[in-house]
């Protein structure tokens, strides 16, 4: 058994021991879930390229050439689909298109294999079937977690959704990112489960192979705005705030566990039941950190269950705390002192001890539940309240005292409930009310800039202003005092009564140049035995620097950064070529700013450098500096045509590199040159569907005669290609002039060489008609194909003036142009009328083609050569621009007109005298 | 010699602070605008490039027991009045360090315009670094985001732009630099809306949309936004993105489907959706014969302009300069010109598809 049966045989047992199993399931596999390892791959790639070159693609191998071509389709990233696996195949041949297509069909019968469906899938009918058995191919996988980024805020309590809701709702929240990927956000089931795997919020995968899983979020985290929308999605989906209550596990004794570091605390949260009364829930702690440090005991953890407290008899599932944000449960009774609220089964799970006595209630007589805007209560970890905030204060009916506030219900008979709002600044007698009570309060003095800030403020350390700014402070307070003191450096400015509540502005004017520490104290006044004394509550000291101001400098902008604008934001590169995009840098002139158009196909980066000097860049630099360039960089040109994507690179010394987006929409059939040489241009088509376009190729010497190209020659590519080639296909047409001039001829002399087209006698004007609309359209690549092609479609036109106009004009044309004298062709025009001839060269003078144009019919009418105003109009069009006449006129028979040859001649003379005055 | 004092609980904070700041109140003005137009202004000289949200955030703290109401909105049209003016700029930038390309506040140099008889001064040095000597700066008024040398003569006039030249400041001249204003009819501007829709446009279940409408005789503009809509023809809405505040939409309701297309568009010269999306608003009001409508009272030598719409950034700063406008505490948007003014001021309102009541 050679290599590549081996390796055959063990994907076929994989995949069969895979069918089975989804068979079960009723679900189907992807050939992404081969066993092979990236060596693997590497190996078959290579056995295949051997075998292919030998014997084409043998149906033996099929199942190790449809993993090659699901590798493939994994790393698809909108194009370029088949050069992928021609650069990895080298005698990889257009036909074997179908052949793959028919593996792939008998994989998805023989194995349940993945099928693909929808509109992309009918218009690529190849490749989409390895793209779909890709799973989610790299460039999916960025749009997956853009959809799950953008329904975060819709994902909570995920857990408890079904894996279609899930994904539901990533469908419902993702932008537009083409038929491929609304198709696979339409699998909502299979969407659901991927997205809450990514999520974490699902241990086990079971849509597909975990090592195929692993593998697809190893390379979508490798992505960094995937990797950050993701890390942003699971924050968002877990809980942010988590209050421990009082724990005591630093004096933990005893237990056969291990002693773990992860905290086992659960939270405690009040809520509003239905009845409208309190209810007491536990959120139990989550066990994943836990895990990660003793990844051994997961297998145990998957055999325990845990119970609340109140609800002993009602045991969960342990795993389901391998979760962010494990699922709330209530708790029947209101705990006693000492009673642990979590119970592990069995009891001798080395993590039972720690989780027990991490879950019991601190003892004390209050427990103070801070009410948050959600309404949902949270028990506070220290019995510490805050002025300004409100709380719920629960107590044991047998603690005997009176709790301050508004009595609410809740579900316990044993507990006393109320609500209470802590006044924003405490009076002393307050303070001491809640002393009694066991809980302490938080006293505060901020301090903080208003009115004019400063330019820097440190976190109310620090502060740094400028010399004549006026300075404000103003100091807020949540307890009670009496006086305020403040001083800089050693003396003392300034004592203010102040026995109010609210709070203090204070005002510090003329503080020189210099740092300074300014101190405010807050302070009592104790009167006793007739003297004054003064006790300081609290201190905030603030240092003060004072600097000049910064001087200005007329035309600097030192900004910290570069301002660039792009306009349009996003434009095509047709728009950048064409000059109809307008770029401008604006920032610190320090640093000179690259600005170059990077282009991009399959045979690597192009990087065209279009100006580089130090800012500001305005659009007029932008623009003549572009202009420049492409008159000078054939390359461009070249790589522009056959460019699959790009960006606009602003590189900066200081501020590194950023890109600017350039659209670039490849067709479906498109040409790919590659210039060789000097001398020598390589030409390519490339084919994204599974039917061979058809290819003329038009030669410069012999521009009206049509050459068969064989299509499996052009798409490895000519070499020395030179003239026409168009390619017809997919309801489309695309063309392009070459020129590869002769190694022996160089400059003028190679040009005069090349440029002398020959027709055929007998070519009928409809004809002629046709190859100079053929020509006019074609876009050229580089300098000297677009000379070449401009001499043909001279040529041409003056091939078709002859035919209707009749040769003995034309010679007199030429002859006339030579000698720039005119007068001759006057009487020519219409031998029998003269002066028609004569009065079209007195309207020579009008500036304007339309002006001309207005002239020629009401001369020619006026003649009566002819009062067909559609035979004026095509004579008009034969004279300037015969790609404008429409394609569906019958120009042989409009040739039977005997006036179409006086118009013709009438306007072309027109044309020879505005040409003159265009040259002059 | 420095001292401390504490400012008077009943103290007028706004009186307080606009004396601190030295600004020299040009009649008729608002003390509040003026005032807080000068602490966004430094702001930005201190803070600048950085985004509207932090500047915002900042003035609002600075101005706390200011105002008697949280003034966050009022703050907006605060900062757009000074982006408006050509105080500041707002636009993508490149920061050291990052990788994306946020939308930022910049200042823009300084410089200046004449005005009839006036000498409008724009722009912000960095780190507000003083940009007039002392004898020049306290010649100089505040009304509002506007801030300006008066003269009284021609001669005076020539002798201190001469002045602001020396010193370093540009000279802007008014028709260029405040943009021209369109005069494209209404059904004009809608085919080509519609045109685009039709060629560009998508077609997609966005979520969140609010729906701006046309509104009742005398109806607000907070009035127009819904979350659902009785549009047959063309529209505008708005609904939350990944970044940043929600995306402006022009939608063709004829079809089955909504059709969709984000605004701005190149096509048209504003650079802002939201410019756009109320220009083909009050394009539709027109077109439906329910144009947004604004009155004139005249006050003397003062025209006030009140309007219940927004006008487009191009156009306001046409308006601002021909007078500028005041904050005013009821929904309204109020522009005051003066009286001489008050034709072009109607021309630039009137391309823009207002109409004025009982004319």
């Amino acid at each position: 058994m050679s290599a590549l049966e081996d390796f055959c045989q063990q994907l076929h047992d994989h995949f069969q021991s895979l069918a089975m199993l989804r068979g079960e399931a009723g679900a189907q596999l992807y050939a992404l879930e081969h066993p092979f390892s990236f060596e693997d791959l590497r190996e078959v790639e290579r056995l295949l390229a051997l075998s292919c070159k030998k014997e084409g693609l043998a149906q033996a191998y099929r199942l190790a050439w449809i993993v090659l071509a699901t590798e493939c389709g994994y790393e698809y990233s909108g194009v370029q689909y088949w050069p992928m696996i021609e650069k990895r195949i080298a005698a990889w041949q257009f036909r074997h298109r179908d052949l793959l297509r028919g593996f792939f069909e008998s994989f998805a019968g023989k194995f349940r294999g993945a099928r693909p469906a929808g509109v992309w899938a009918q218009h690529f009918n190849v490749i989409a079937w390895p793209i779909t058995n890709a799973i989610l191919p790299r460039d999916l996988q960025v749009s997956l977690s853009h959809s799950v980024y953008l329904a975060r805020y819709y994902l909570g309590r995920t857990s408890d959704r079904t894996d279609a809701e899930v994904g539901r709702i990533v469908a419902e929240h993702a932008h537009a990112h083409g038929d491929r990927f609304s198709r696979f956000l339409n699998q909502h089931e299979f969407v659901g489960s991927l997205v809450k795997q990514l999520l974490h919020l699902d241990a086990a995968p079971n849509l597909f192979e975990e090592r195929t899983f692993r593998r697809i979020v190893a390379d979508l985290e490798g992505h960094a705005e995937a990797r950050y929308w993701l890390k942003e999605a699971r924050s968002q989906v877990k809980p942010k705030i988590r209050i421990a209550t009082n724990s005591t596990s630093a004096t933990l004794t005893g237990g056969d566990g291990p002693r773990l570091s992860a905290a086992l605390s659960p939270s405690l949260v009040m809520r509003v039941e239905e009845d409208g009364r309190w209810g007491l829930h536990i959120q139990p702690p989550s066990l994943i950190q836990f895990l990660q440090e003793h990844p051994g005991l997961a297998s145990q953890v998957a055999q325990c269950r845990y119970s609340v407290l109140g609800n002993s008899t009602q045991l969960f599932q342990l795993r389901d705390l391998l979760n962010a944000s494990p699922r709330e449960r209530p708790i029947l009774a209101f705990p006693s002192v000492g009673e642990p609220l979590l119970a592990c089964h069995p009891s001798t799970a080395p993590f039972a001890h720690q989780l027990r006595t991490e879950s019991v209630l601190a003892p004390r007589s209050i427990w103070a539940f801070r009410l948050r805007k959600d309404g949902a209560a949270w028990l506070q970890s220290t019995p510490v309240v805050s002025p300004g905030n409100t709380y719920l204060l629960a107590q044991q009916m047998s603690e005997a005292g009176h709790l301050p506030g508004v009595l609410q219900e809740s579900v316990y008979e044993t507990l006393r409930l109320v609500k209470f709002e802590v006044p924003r600044t405490l009076t002393d007698q307050d303070a001491e009310r809640f002393k009694e009570l066991g809980l302490s309060v938080r006293r505060r003095t901020t301090v903080s800039a208003w009115g004019v800030l400063p330019r820097r403020w440190n976190d109310g350390e620090s502060a740094e202003y400028v010399e004549g700014d006026p300075i404000y402070l103003r100091v807020e307070r949540d307890h009670a005092f009496d006086t305020l003191r403040c001083s800089i450096g050693s003396e003392k400015q300034i004592e203010v009564s102040w026995p109010d509540a609210g709070d203090l502005t204070l005002e510090i004017k003329d503080l020189p140049s210099g740092e300074h520490e300014v101190r405010i104290d807050t302070c009592r006044t104790i009167k006793a035995g007739g003297c004054t004394s003064w006790m300081t509550l609290s201190s905030a000291t603030i240092r003060l620097r004072i600097r000049p101001p910064s001087a200005w400098l007329p035309d600097k902008i030192p900004h910290e950064a570069l301002a660039i604008h792009l306009n349009p934001a996003e434009p095509t590169l047709e728009e950048i070529l064409k000059g109809a995009a307008q770029l401008s840098v604006r920032g610190q002139a320090d640093w000179p700013v690259h600005v170059e158009l990077v282009l991009a196909d399959d045979q690597g980066e192009s990087r065209h450098s279009v100006l580089r000097r130090k800012p500001p860049i305005d659009e007029s630099d932008w623009k003549s500096r572009l202009e420049s360039i492409l008159s000078k960089d054939d390359d461009l040109a070249v790589r522009a045509l056959g460019a699959d994507r790009g960006h606009l690179s602003v590189s900066c010394e200081r501020f590194g590199l950023h890109r600017l987006a350039v659209g670039i929409f490849p067709e479906p059939i498109r040409w790919v040159p590659n210039r060789e040489d000097a001398q020598r241009v390589r030409l390519r088509i490339r084919c994204d569907g599974v039917d061979a376009p058809t290819v003329v190729h038009y030669p410069f010497d012999d521009p009206g005669t049509e050459h068969d190209v064989r299509f499996e020659d052009i798409s490895r590519g000519i070499d020395s290609a030179n003239g026409l080639y168009v390619a017809s296909g997919y309801d489309g047409t695309t063309r392009l002039v070459v020129s590869s001039p002769p190694r022996a001829l160089h400059g003028l002399g190679a040009l005069r060489a090349v440029t002398t087209p020959r027709f055929s006698s007998n070519m009928p004007a409809d004809r002629m008609l046709e190859a100079y609309r053929r020509w006019a359209r074609a876009p050229a690549i580089g300098k000297l194909a677009d000379v070449r092609r401009e001499s043909v479609v001279v040529a041409l036109h003056s091939q078709l003036v002859s035919l209707i106009a009749g040769q003995d004009w034309a010679r007199l044309e030429t002859k006339s142009i030579e000698t720039s004298q005119f007068s001759a062709l006057d009487e020519r025009v219409a031998p029998k009328t003269r002066n028609y001839g004569i009065a079209l060269a007195m309207r020579s003078g009008l500036k304007s083609e339309d002006e001309l144009f207005e002239a020629f019919r009401a001369a020619s009418t006026n003649f009566k050569i002819s009062t067909n105003l559609d035979l004026i109009q095509l004579a008009w069009l034969l004279a300037f621009d015969p790609a404008k006449i429409p394609p569906e006129l019958d120009l042989l028979a409009a040739t039977t007109d005997s006036a179409l040859a006086g118009l013709t001649r009438g306007a072309r003379l027109l044309k020879l005298h505005y040409d003159r005055r265009g040259a002059a | 010699m420095t001292s401390v004092q504490a400012v008077a609980q009943d103290a007028d904070r706004v009186a307080t602070l606009a004396n601190a700041l030295r600004l020299r109140l040009a009649a008729g003005s608002s003390l509040g605008a003026s005032v807080a137009s000068t602490v966004v202004r430094r702001l930005a000289g201190a803070m600048a490039p950085c985004a509207r949200r932090e500047l915002l955030a900042r003035a609002e703290s600075a101005l706390h027991g200011c105002f008697a109401d949280a003034p966050s909105e009022w703050l907006e049209e605060v900062l757009d009045d000074l982006l408006v003016g050509g105080d500041l700029d707002e636009q993508p930038a490149l920061l050291e360090g990052r990788d994306d390309y946020p939308v930022l506040i910049f200042c823009c140099q300084p410089a200046f315009l004449c005005v009839g008889s006036r000498l409008h001064l724009v722009g912000v040095a960095p780190d507000d670094a003083p940009f007039l000597p002392d004898a020049v700066a306290e010649g100089v008024w505040s009304d509002g985001g506007l801030r300006f040398i008066s003269t009284e003569s021609e001669a005076e006039l020539i002798s201190k732009s001469d002045l602001l030249k020396r010193i370093g400041l540009r000279e802007l001249s008014v028709g260029s630099w405040a943009g021209n204003t369109s005069s494209r009819t209404p059904e004009a501007l809608l085919s080509q809306v519609r045109s685009m829709i039709r060629s560009n446009g998508f077609e997609e279940n966005l979520v969140g949309l609010r729906w701006m409408s046309s509104s009742p005789e005398g109806g607000s503009y907070r009035q127009r936004w819904s979350e659902s809509h009785n549009e047959t023809d063309l529209a505008v809405a708005r609904a939350p993105q990944a970044f940043g505040a929600d995306a402006w939409y022009a939608v063709d309701c004829s079809g089955a489907r909504p059709r969709f297309l984000k605004l701005p568009l190149n096509e048209f010269q504003d650079d802002r959706a939201c410019d756009l999306a109320w220009r083909i608003r009050l394009a539709l009001d027109a077109v439906q014969g329910a144009s947004s409508r604004y009155k004139v009272s005249l006050n003397g030598d003062t025209a006030t302009v009140s309007l219940n719409f927004p006008v487009p950034l191009r156009e306001r700063r046409t308006l601002i300069h021909l007078g500028g406008r005041r904050a005013v505490e009821s929904s309204g948007f109020r522009f005051e010109v003066p009286a001489e003014s008050l034709d072009a001021a109607r021309a630039v309102l009137s391309n823009t598809y207002f109409v004025e009541a009982d004319r």
